[in-house]
């Protein structure tokens, strides 16, 4: 706050500004003037241009062009950035600069860091619950989700902002996330299946990355899937036991798995030990809680395809026939034999060439993993590899938070609660943004729209991403 | 390297009343019992490079060296084995910096310590005597294959990096040699084997317990070309090179009654997830194993006991507290010390020759086209053919420093199948002179090469120092 000037003093309320402008509040208004220490130099601009303020340079008015200069020209304003604020203002939005801390609740930890297992369950589901996004596994087993924003941004038509159909739709889009925070099923299971191994009436074993054996040995694990899946250790006892080349029972090995009953081991034979090593009855127990010490780091992907080989992958000793094989070389007969089998069923004409068919049978088991065999763009989502990206350099920022302003808004200056957007200026002759930057905004911003303003010689346009699901075939 | 590993040393422990100090940190992995107690006193006041050990029954002194100077060992009185090698009585073991060591001990022992290590500290919590049943069961095989005629037992040892896979190789090795065994050593570890350089597997006979500071002693192994220090940069050549060693194997346990009694040790990579995973699978199968030691890691025992057929017999082992891990540093410096050890031995001790060669006397290759994506082949068209395809390299200036396989050919053969021929050295290109057409290579025999192709490696190695 600066002190009045004299010859001045009359007028109304000062206040000083960097470089001795004074800024002069014009009567109309009659309120006091306090620039907000959030977007103050576009605030000022704004006023300047609706005539509510004046501005003053050694007690001389600035010309309009001296005014703009000032305001806009250093400083994190630049003209982009106002002339959106402007456009936004006059349309009776509520603009502040963009702070990640207010409002919207980012993400604070990551959402999709994996391990959806043990103890972080909980604090998982109570982050999943604050930032009300549903990965697309949830929302198709339809979890529920009480989302804070629906108290918080109650919607309601928008009085006065039709003419915005850009903001519109990235409105509309807006809530519908919302909405989508219930269980959609009529709109999602496309998309959902398309990326999701589907759980139900699932047929045991594929793995894509196998090589040849393992595919045989799949080919026949899907052949006998009816089998239930006895533990193999089980079936070798059941199995008289001068059948295998080695008799495990009778050879004393340690083992710390906690599947293993034996825990004390005995006396090693002396006759086995080299020379001047003594062995002794040893406890396995001591050693039991000293396994998992190297800690493992799964990529997401890495992590689901365990989830979905834990889940749905069973022991190949399950196989009969494979139960039957008492060494490698039966075994490896028995998978030959298999795979012969399922080469002279195949034409020669489509499989003895170099150009082959993209799906092997038996590769695949449904509709919609065919269907996933042979896609060529693989689907992604806005807020897929968000975290990844977060790290890379360059990302633009998101510029301002947006508001309503209308009745049903709960804006306060000192809590203004969850944006209704976010807006990142950008010049039409920059890039159009990539791929990477629409991710790593989108996933800045949380279930927040992020909207691209796009300013051309003062003409701004409204442009938002939006998850879109491309039009698949039905399948079971 | 420093001089002062002198006996003069040994006097100054005895003036005590220095401060304590020096770069030696004391710590134990067994809290209940504290540290001090467990040194048996024997810790000293001192900071002299010498240091007394008292070590009880069952105990393990660990070393890791760092620093700039070497740090020796010497056993006083009683036995004691360093990963399964005796100790000889009296004599100085040299650790270079970078090193570790570990002297364990069955029945207790004195161990004079000369030099200051980074680490150095007494141990209780040793899972020795596990390794030492999983070893007595090994035996128990042995003895069985000897009465029925059979072949002995294949053990594959896997786990995640810095568990200590190839130090429990090295003890079950060592512990059936002394048992008068022949085992073999197969080496899948293409980032770092301790057969051969980086980017090969290897086989070898083992005939003599490893020396304590040099390791097994490679007469003649059988090495092949891979050319990466991982094998996910061509994951089919390094199954087919898998396959390879052990068809080679079979040969020669149908040759060697005693080779084929004592078994194998296969010591495999720490990447066990995906396709390292799926490499796993196949080098147990290639090798038909029938024993599969998993340290540390309980998924990948639980993987392995699902997709491994019942009658391999899988076991979990805790990982030693010793094996700590390594920083991605440390592992290419470790590297880039088995290249140089191949060039100038283990202590120096050997003297490579540099030499010129034309560029229109050799012919360069690398195995595997680079890749290309899938959306520039044909429709259903698989690239995988590429990765065993042999890519002619025109010598050039990007071929300096790399490392490279020598393969020998005779006049008869083709081009076909080079990379499943063993490689009989390694050189490395140390300049390149492209006016006069001309390599400069470091090779461990004079000139000329032999009658032979290069294979090219991804691994540089800088002739410095």
């Amino acid at each position: 706050m600066g002190s009045p000037c004299s010859g001045l003093s009359e007028c109304s309320e000062w206040v000083r500004l960097e470089d001795g402008v004074l800024l002069k509040c014009q009567p109309p208004s009659g309120s006091s003037i306090h620039p907000r220490p959030v977007s103050a130099n576009e605030w000022l601009g704004e006023k300047y241009f609706t005539g509510t303020i004046q501005l003053f340079y050694r007690e001389l008015p600035l010309s309009v062009q001296e005014a703009y200069e000032r305001l806009l020209s250093r400083g994190p304003v630049s003209l982009l950035h106002y002339q959106v604020y402007s456009h936004l203002k006059r349309l009776g939005y509520i603009v502040t600069r963009f702070d990640p801390r207010v409002g919207a609740e980012q993400f604070a930890v990551d959402v999709y860091s994996g391990g959806g297992s043990g103890p972080d369950d909980e604090v998982r589901e109570r982050l999943t619950r604050k930032v009300s996004i549903q990965l697309p596994y949830e929302r198709q087993i339809n979890l529920e989700i009480p989302s804070v924003s629906n108290r918080k941004r109650k919607r309601s038509s928008i009085t006065g902002l039709e003419t915005q159909d850009q903001l519109e739709t990235s409105g509309s889009n807006s809530r519908e996330e919302n909405k989508s925070s219930k269980p959609r099923i009529s709109h999602c299971p496309e998309k959902v299946d398309s990326f999701t191994p589907e759980p139900i009436a699932f047929v045991p074993t594929v793995v894509e990355n196998m090589n040849i054996d393992e595919e045989a040995r799949n080919d026949n694990n899907r052949l006998e899937s009816n089998e239930t899946a006895h533990d193999h250790e089980e079936a070798a006892i059941v199995k008289s036991k001068e059948k295998y080349r080695w008799d495990f029972s009778k050879f004393c090995f340690p083992n710390c798995a906690h599947d293993q009953p034996y825990v004390q081991l005995p006396d090693p034979e002396p006759a086995f030990l080299p020379e001047n090593v003594v062995g002794r009855q040893v406890n396995i127990s001591l050693w039991l809680g000293k396994l998992n010490l190297r800690a493992e780091k799964f990529s997401r992907k890495e992590q689901d395809q365990l989830d979905w080989e834990r889940k749905h992958k069973i022991s190949i000793n399950a196989d009969p026939k494979i139960k039957k094989c008492r060494n490698w070389s039966e075994y490896k007969k028995l998978l030959q034999e298999r795979e012969r089998q399922s080469r002279r069923e195949r034409p020669a004409h489509l499989w003895s060439s170099t150009v082959r068919p993209l799906l092997t049978p038996g590769q695949v088991t449904s509709t919609a993993s065919v269907l996933e065999q042979v896609t060529i763009i693989s689907q992604s989502t806005l807020l897929e590899d968000g975290k990844r990206l977060q790290d890379k350099q360059n990302v633009p920022q998101i510029h301002f938070n947006l508001y309503q302003a209308d009745g049903n808004s709960e804006f306060k200056k000192s809590k203004p609660g969850k944006p209704y957007a976010y807006l990142c200026v950008r010049s039409f002759d920059e890039q159009i943004p990539s791929l990477r930057t629409i991710k790593s905004l989108a996933y800045q911003s949380g279930d927040i729209p992020v909207v691209f303003a796009l300013v051309d010689c003062g003409e701004i346009a409204f442009y938002a991403f939006k998850d879109l699901q491309l039009p698949v075939d039905v399948y079971p | 390297m420093r001089p002062p590993f002198c006996k003069m040393a040994a006097p100054r422990e005895k003036t005590a009343g220095r401060t304590p100090g020096g770069r030696i940190k004391m710590s134990s992995d067994d809290p209940l019992t504290g540290g001090t107690s467990e040194a048996g006193g024997s810790w000293p006041s001192s900071s002299g490079p010498s240091t007394k050990f008292e070590l009880e029954k069952e105990t393990e002194l660990r070393l890791e060296v760092e620093g700039s100077a070497p740090v020796q060992v010497e056993l006083i009185s009683g036995l004691a084995e360093a990963f399964g090698t005796e100790l000889t009585k009296n004599k100085k073991y040299t650790f270079p910096p970078g090193s570790r060591g570990a002297v364990f001990t069955w029945h207790g022992c004195t161990v004079q310590l000369w030099g200051s290590p980074d680490v150095a500290y007494v141990s209780k919590d040793t899972p020795m005597l596990l390794y030492l049943n999983s070893h007595v069961g090994l035996e128990q095989m042995r003895a069985q294959a000897e009465r029925e005629g059979e072949r002995g037992p294949r053990v594959l040892v896997a786990g995640p990096s810095d568990v200590g896979k190839s130090t429990l190789c090295r003890l079950l090795l060592n512990y059936a040699v002394r048992r008068g065994r022949r085992p073999t050593l197969v080496e899948l570890d293409v980032g770092q084997g301790s057969v051969s350089v980086p980017g090969t597997v290897a086989a070898l006979c083992v005939e003599r317990p490893a020396d304590v500071e040099e390791g097994f002693s490679a007469q003649a192994p059988l090495v092949y070309h891979f050319g990466s220090t991982t094998p996910g940069t061509n994951i089919k050549l390094y199954n087919k090179l898998t396959s390879r060693l052990a068809y080679v194997f079979n040969h020669r346990c149908e040759a060697n009654r005693r080779a084929s009694v004592s078994g194998c040790l296969i010591n495999t990579c720490g990447w066990v997830k995906g396709s390292g995973y799926q490499a796993l699978i196949h080098a147990a199968s290639a090798f038909e194993v029938d024993v599969v030691i998993v340290l540390d890691q309980e998924r990948l025992y639980n993987d392995l006991r699902r997709d491994l057929p019942h009658f391999v017999h899988t076991l979990l082992l805790p990982k030693s507290g010793g094996a700590s891990e390594r920083s991605k540093e440390c592992r290419r410096e470790a590297r880039d010390l088995r290249v140089r050890e191949y060039f100038y031995g283990p202590r120096r001790s050997l003297y490579p020759h540099a030499f010129e060669v034309k560029f229109s006397e050799v012919k360069v290759y690398k195995v595997g086209a680079p890749s290309i994506p899938d959306s520039c082949l044909p429709l259903g068209m698989s690239q995988e053919d590429n990765q065993l395809k042999l890519v002619p390299v025109t010598p050039g200036r990007d071929m300096a420093h790399h490392l490279l396989s020598v393969v020998p050919i005779d006049s008869s053969s083709t081009d076909e199948g080079l990379e499943e021929k063993n490689v009989a050295g390694f050189i490395v290109i140390t300049g390149v002179d492209t006016e006069r057409q001309t390599l400069t290579v470091l090779s461990p025999a004079p000139r000329p090469l032999p009658r032979c192709v290069l294979l090219i490696m991804d691994i540089r190695f800088m002739d410095l120092k």
